[in-house]
């Protein structure tokens, strides 16, 4: 199992809206995931984010690298209370990026990344009680 | 009779010749307060040269911070009880940082005034068409717009009415899209160009690649004819405008949005129209009202299964959910 280290960015604000800020945190996280780390983004105080602003942080580095590496080097923390709306946010900037691409055929692949993903967490787990 | 951005536009004599800017007894919203603030900050016309001639009026401006906004100074004396809660105080949008900052002011206000169930949609959705157009003042405006929130309530609705308004005296769109080599003819076409899905002045390539490249946040062009801003790496999407065009729509709002010497105003049944401003406005205004018994009727349907896939591939990301 590849053993990665973990840096965590925080946005600071309630409410992001700023593309510059936005590109500022992405570089920053793009170089962490350069060096082998894991970039997690908390979103735990985050109530709304801009379309823009989730296209500039999340969208352009899906665009860049493909779902399968952004899902594998970024993890987003949230508070559950808001992360429906927010996720949401996110969720639509990728969508656009990815607009030449019909919606079943990403939803089949986005299916198959959470399968392996649910998969690789519940071997990481049999293998920590062995 | 209540004073907004148009009759702000509308008047084609706001500084008078003694050098004071006239603010008669009336009713004023936001899109009226930020188009005179930014105005007078562009043409250096401090607090003292605006005459505002009712008291209340006087009491609503200090307390809104038109005092703070034009002479960085604050002598209104009494708590904000209220600000929050019916209205939000200008925010100046002064750099990228305050972008977030000031979007998180208006959308608290947002969210305080509208934190019902039947509002939930209207109130996320307008929260982030705020940070999107902050973002955009930001981008256009060169640290000269200000905003701000305010709601009512009207005697012939049964709800309040709600209205969002921000102001800019920076390149303005006609002089923006030819900036970026998009030949444009009038501020009427300027307006229908940026409120079109995906149009935006950030992305337009330069015409020709051997011009000479000039800093993409150059104000004006030293070397016309020759020299083009070349943009480094730019991830514009032109979503703002058209944003906030599909927000009036879907909940039957209202809009004026200024540029130059047009006004494009749409109505509560979606029917667009472009007026003539008798003030030449520098830059960008637009206010946007919303009757919240009107906004409650819109149901928002979500329908792409990539979307809903999306979201479960970002809870599903490995993060911790606390």
């Amino acid at each position: 199992m590849k053993n990665q280290n973990i840096e965590h960015f925080c946005p600071e604000g309630s409410d992001l809206a700023s593309r510059a800020s936005a590109r500022n945190l992405r570089t920053k996280a793009e170089q962490t995931i350069k060096i082998g780390n894991t970039a997690v983004i908390d979103l735990t105080n985050v109530i709304s984010i801009s379309e823009s602003y989730a296209d500039e942080l999340f969208a352009v580095l899906v665009e860049q690298h493909g779902l399968k590496w952004f899902s594998n080097n970024v993890k987003l923390l949230h508070d559950k209370s808001n992360s429906n709306d927010v996720f949401r946010s996110i969720a639509t900037a990728i969508r656009r990026r990815l607009e030449s691409q019909e919606s079943h055929a990403i939803k089949i692949s986005i299916d198959g990344l959470i399968a392996a993903k649910k998969s690789s967490n519940s071997k990481n787990l049999n293998h920590q009680h062995a | 009779m209540m004073y907004g951005l148009w009759e702000f536009l509308s008047n084609d004599e706001l500084v008078k010749e003694n050098g004071q800017l006239l603010v008669p007894h009336n009713y004023y919203n936001p899109g009226y307060w930020t188009a005179l603030v930014a105005y007078c900050r562009f043409k250096n016309i401090g607090f003292d040269a605006i005459n505002i001639v009712s008291e209340i009026n006087k009491g609503y401006a200090f307390t809104i911070g038109i005092e703070k906004a034009l002479n960085g100074l604050d002598s209104y004396c009494y708590e904000r009880k209220n600000s929050g809660l019916n209205y939000s105080e200008l925010v100046h949008l002064n750099s990228a940082d305050d972008t977030n900052k000031a979007t998180g002011t208006i959308n608290s206000c947002i969210r305080q005034l509208f934190d019902t169930t039947d509002l939930s949609s209207f109130s996320k959705d307008l929260c982030e068409v705020v940070g999107e157009l902050h973002d955009n003042v930001w981008s256009h405006g060169m640290s000269t717009g200000f905003s701000m929130a305010q709601k009512w309530k009207p005697p012939t609705s049964l709800g309040y009415c709600f209205e969002f308004a921000l102001a800019d005296c920076g390149f303005g769109f006609l002089r923006e899209l030819n900036r970026v080599g998009l030949n444009c003819l009038s501020d009427e076409d300027s307006i229908k160009w940026c409120i079109e899905k995906g149009n935006s002045s950030k992305t337009q390539k330069v015409a020709n690649e051997w011009s000479q490249r000039l800093p993409p946040d150059i104000a004006g062009n030293p070397m016309p004819g020759i020299g083009k801003p070349v943009m480094s790496e730019n991830n514009h999407m032109g979503l703002g405008l058209a944003k906030l065009v599909e927000l009036v729509n879907n909940y039957k709002g209202q809009l004026w949005l200024s540029s130059g010497e047009k006004t494009l105003t749409i109505d509560t049944n979606g029917k667009q129209s472009f007026k003539n401003n008798k003030q030449k406005w520098q830059g960008v205004a637009l206010a946007c009202r919303f009757d919240t018994e009107k906004a409650k009727c819109y149901k928002k349907s979500h329908d792409d299964e990539a979307i809903d896939s999306l979201i479960e591939l970002l809870k599903n990301s490995g993060g911790v959910e606390l």
